[in-house]
């Protein structure tokens, strides 16, 4: 658990993935033979180099933020979106501007007393808010700078029944899944070699993982995300329960028999599972890694994931492990593509 | 700014590039140690060198109309190449690529539809032989904003600066350049207006060590305009992201420090929406390490674009800088 | 065989059926025959004149259609669109789901029991799937979560010369495709029958990396609406029209000579065609005209009314003149040097 929290706490966003990136290299390089950083920052370990057989495991290392926008003469800042901000959590959330200094600010908003009768009801728009640093405008231009990153303050919280609430488990999840299936698999003797990939800037637009992907070359790939739990916000059609385990999802970005190999380990091997329907896109980076090149076979594994994109992300400790341990079965079992 | 009027005169929009690249071919080839056009018409321009690639790139071709249907009084139905801007055709004279001119309607003529579909409107040609006729318009002709450059002071105005004043900077710019080590392909791509398309498929074959794109950007200093912080006259501005691309700190950095060595103040651009072909090069193959130059640019897609000249000479140095100094 | 291959499974993701009848009869008549790892198929045929340009032709196998998502204690079954659907036209229709092709209707509330005409149509969530059973683990039984599910609509021939089927878009083009090959041309071909195209045009992204072509034909179905309440210019193309050609269509604007050629030869060969009106829709040439350095690419279809439902309607006439117009051009082609 702490070493999600950990992973969490790092601050990343889709294209200042650099600092993260050395990190999880050196998590990486921890039980890998080899480990290196690609031009876009995508972070690459390697486990039983020179198999004839490779098999990739991919999450996103990226995490949602904003951006600094500009700077007005009275020292506000507004800001843009990276990646999928749903702005009703915006007003009143603390952030971190990452320029020379890295500076505190509040998500301001307009104080209910002065709002017209209608205004109360509708969700604020971005361009409506502002960060407030405490500074005038010529000591915050001193101190950060248009297009500065900007991310979202978050306490680690232990909820009931080994759940956990922070922000981006989503997706620092699939990287410590990374790490742990790391550990796991360097202490067994298998036929593959296996390819940690850790992706920069999924949130945009599933960027890291396309020349990931066309660089590794795998036979196949394992990618870990984040599904809907079911919440009072999202009911049991829209998503899965927390406890559930481990979400496999089916559908044309999947590769069918690969699917049901994983489908019969979890089975096997008395793993909770639910299956997740992928009418399309998957919304994940499986939709770059099938189409890279000839063509790489997709699995998506998924643990359920309540408010996804919040700063509250909520999610049960046994579904990881669910997911750590389907991939290392089907793995040790000597899952062929 | 001769070139740049010559550039933006003629009627080339996306999968039509045809006249820019001749006219480009035409300024270069004293300065090229290669010139090649590639499958899809993109314009690949080289100066050789032993050190590491570096693409330069800006898009050849406009947004633009298609004519699909004439019926039997010679009104002309028509699709749009790129995102046009609807509003701005209305009552806009356009010109296609056999020199004739119409004018384009919105029917009903009071109509205040927002939406995109071109569906409604038709143009109105200046020709006699409109009817019964063999030479005049068929399916697939191609038209633009009718040739407008003006200049004055600083300012410049015209139909297609985006993006033919990128076009214009890297062209001046392997002009300017004396000498260098690195190995340095001008890339003239097309159909980015469409979707990046160009920009794919040369990137592809090149798979550079670094890119760097030249091309406009909304800026909104006027009275109905955005937050955007860009201002026309006030620098070239670094892109640091934009609708495709986060951009690479290195090239960042690189020309913020070209910039300042050469006393140039440049601005920075943070666009939410809207896409270059830097989106589509950085992303090609084993990833590129890219970032841009943009030219701030007022009214973009409609038939007087506006910006800066000094911004557009600015942009000059510094690439020219960058290209001199060597890359490691 | 147009029959066979129409009333024929072949959801986007599950096009197995139709890769069958198509691989049973493409192995008797080509010199190799391949399926990738998406399920492309690949057929080849060397040239008869050792020339070393290629042609490659494509037509998609998967139709738009449906997987289930859940089943409720009901035992109905709850499902997603694969591929574009308008909801409107599913109400009151029969589909088959799964590998155990179980039948089933999606209803509607009887006008008996509505509060008043028109309103807004209800949405695919909230849509079912009654397939009889008594629960849901009746229905577990039969079906399970993932099961991809097809229109049940069977082939016609009617009016003049008309046929009605579900996937005509594009049993057409891989119906065409089979008819082409069973000739032997002066230049390399291949025959290429693609998956996924409804959901993104994914399996010719892969398939046009692999077989590195030097011009591409995309065969396909195309928008006709050619009815009452469309403005002539909406047409997009006219049945009866004869095969159309594309110029510029959302996912890729056509190599001018290659369109210029096909349509010369239609001409020259006394062959109807029409160009595409509209500049709406895209197809697999969007993947592959952008492959690696890039492929000159043109896209022939053949009008479709109703296209995207399961009743759609298409005119023979028209699909002999996609043939035609192809057949010439390949026998024309004879060794064109396609790179600049």
């Amino acid at each position: 658990m702490n070493k999600l929290f950990e992973l969490c706490k790092k601050e990343g966003i889709s294209g200042f993935e650099f600092e993260i990136g050395k990190y999880v290299r050196s998590l990486f390089a921890e039980h890998c033979d080899e480990t290196e950083i690609d031009a876009l920052g995508n972070v690459i370990g390697i486990l039983n180099k020179g198999k004839n057989h490779k098999i990739m495991l991919e999450a996103h290392l990226d995490e949602i933020g904003l951006m600094v926008k500009n700077i007005d003469d009275n020292g506000f800042i507004s800001f843009v979106e990276i990646g999928g901000v749903d702005a009703a959590i915006l007003p009143s959330l603390e952030v971190y501007i990452h320029g020379k200094e890295r500076i505190f600010g509040v998500i301001g908003a307009k104080p209910p007393h002065l709002q017209e009768k209608d205004e109360s009801e509708k969700i604020y728009k971005i361009d409506n808010l502002f960060i407030d640093t405490g500074y005038n405008a010529d000591e915050i231009k001193a101190l950060i700078n248009i297009g500065d990153a900007i991310t979202f303050s978050a306490k680690s919280t232990q909820l009931m029944g080994g759940k956990i609430a922070t922000k981006s488990i989503d997706n620092r999840m699939g990287v410590y899944v990374l790490v742990e299936c790391l550990k796991r698999l360097k202490n067994q003797t298998i036929n593959s070699e296996v390819v940690a990939l850790a992706s920069v800037q999924e949130e945009v637009g599933c960027r890291g993982a396309k020349v990931g992907a066309y660089k590794i070359e795998p036979d196949c790939a394992i990618v870990i995300d984040v599904t809907h739990g079911v919440s009072p916000y999202t009911t049991s059609n829209e998503g899965f329960e927390l406890g559930s385990g481990v979400a496999i999802a089916v559908g044309p970005n999947l590769h069918p028999d690969l699917t049901q190999k994983m489908i019969d380990v979890a089975e096997n091997n008395n793993i909770p599972y639910t299956i997740e329907v992928c009418a399309g896109h998957s919304g994940t980076d499986a939709w770059q890694i099938q189409i890279s090149k000839k063509g790489i076979n997709c699995i998506l594994v998924s643990t359920p994931l309540r408010y996804m994109h919040t700063s509250v992300e909520t999610v049960q400790m046994s579904d990881i492990d669910a997911v750590i341990n389907t991939i290392c079965t089907f793995i040790e079992g000597g899952g062929v593509c | 700014m001769e070139l740049l009027k010559k550039l933006t005169n003629v009627i080339a929009p996306s999968g039509n590039e045809k006249p820019v690249r001749d006219i480009i071919i035409d300024e270069v080839k004293q300065y090229a140690d290669a010139i090649t056009v590639d499958t899809l018409g993109n314009l690949i321009v080289r100066k050789k060198g032993n050190g590491k690639k570096i693409m330069l790139s800006s898009h050849m071709d406009e947004v633009g109309i298609i004519a699909t249907v004439i019926d039997d009084k010679g009104f002309i139905r028509f699709s749009n190449i790129g995102a046009v801007n609807k509003k701005a055709l209305q009552y806009s004279k356009v010109k296609f690529a056999n020199d004739i001119v119409g004018i384009v309607v919105d029917e009903p003529i009071e109509s205040t539809d927002k939406s995109t579909n071109f569906n409604k409107m038709y143009v109105d040609t200046i020709c006699d032989c409109k009817v019964n006729s063999l030479n005049t318009i068929s399916i697939g002709d191609i038209a633009t904003f009718a040739p407008n450059f003006d200049i004055s002071g600083d300012l410049i105005s015209s139909k297609a600066l985006d993006n033919r004043a990128g076009c214009y900077v890297l062209i001046e710019t392997l002009k300017a350049i004396s000498k260098t080590e690195n190995d340095l392909y001008f890339v003239f791509t097309v159909q980015e207006e469409l979707g990046l398309r160009g920009a794919k498929t040369s990137t592809f074959t090149l798979q550079p060590d670094y890119a760097i794109v030249v091309d406009t950007t909304p800026c909104d200093d006027v009275p109905s305009g955005g937050k955007s912080s860009l201002k026309l006259g006030n620098g070239p501005a670094i892109k640091i992201k934009d609708g495709s691309i986060m951009c690479h700190p290195f090239i960042k950095n690189l020309l913020l420090n070209k910039a300042e060595s050469l006393k140039i103040k440049p601005q920075y651009e943070v666009l939410d929406k809207g896409n270059t072909d830097a989106g589509a090069i950085h992303t090609t193959g084993v990833g590129v390490i890219t970032g841009a130059i943009s030219i701030p640019l007022r009214y973009n897609h409609t038939a007087c674009e506006m910006a800066s000249k000094t911004d557009i000479e600015n942009s000059i140095k510094i690439l020219t800088k960058v290209c001199e100094d060597l890359l490691v | 065989m147009l029959e066979k291959l129409t009333n024929a499974f072949g959801v986007s993701g599950a096009e197995n059926d139709v890769r069958e009848i198509i691989k049973n009869e493409m192995s008797k008549i080509c010199d190799t025959v391949e399926t990738d790892s998406m399920g492309n198929l690949i057929c080849f045929k060397k040239g008869s004149r050792g020339y070393h340009n290629s042609i490659m032709l494509t037509s998609h196998m998967d139709e738009v259609g449906f997987i289930v998502n859940g089943i409720t204690k009901e035992g109905y079954l709850r499902f997603k669109t694969v591929g574009g659907i308008d909801a409107r036209v599913i109400i009151s229709k029969r589909v088959i789901v799964g590998r155990n092709r179980i039948s089933g209707v999606i209803g509607a509330k009887p006008t008996h029991l509505q509060d008043g005409k028109g309103g807004n149509a209800t949405k695919v969530k909230d849509l079912l799937i009654d397939i009889g059973a008594n629960d849901e683990n009746d229905a577990k039984t039969k079906v399970k979560i993932g099961d991809y599910i097809c229109f049940d609509s069977e082939y016609m021939e009617f009016g003049n010369n008309l046929i009605k089927a579900k996937a005509l878009d594009d049993r057409i083009g891989c119906n065409i495709l089979m008819q082409l090959a069973k000739e032997r041309y002066a230049n390399d071909v291949y025959y290429v029958f693609t998956v996924q195209e409804e959901v993104g045009c994914r399996g010719a992204t892969i398939v046009a990396y692999s077989v590195k072509p030097d011009i591409a034909i995309v065969v396909e179905g195309t928008t006709c609406s050619d009815v009452p309440l469309t403005d002539d210019h909406s047409f997009s193309t006219k049945l009866r029209g004869g095969a159309a050609l594309s110029i510029l269509d959302s996912g890729s604007y056509s190599d001018k000579d290659l369109v210029q050629t096909l349509y010369n030869t239609a001409k020259n060969n006394n062959i109807n065609v029409q160009y595409k009106q509209t500049t709406l829709g895209g197809n697999d040439a969007s993947s592959i005209h952008l492959s690696r350095e890039g492929i000159r690419t043109a896209v022939i279809s053949v009008p479709c009314r109703y296209i995207h439902s399961p009743s759609s309607v298409a005119c023979k006439d028209d699909i002999n003149s996609c043939y035609n117009i192809l057949n010439k051009f390949l026998k024309e082609a004879e060794g064109e040097v396609w790179n600049s």
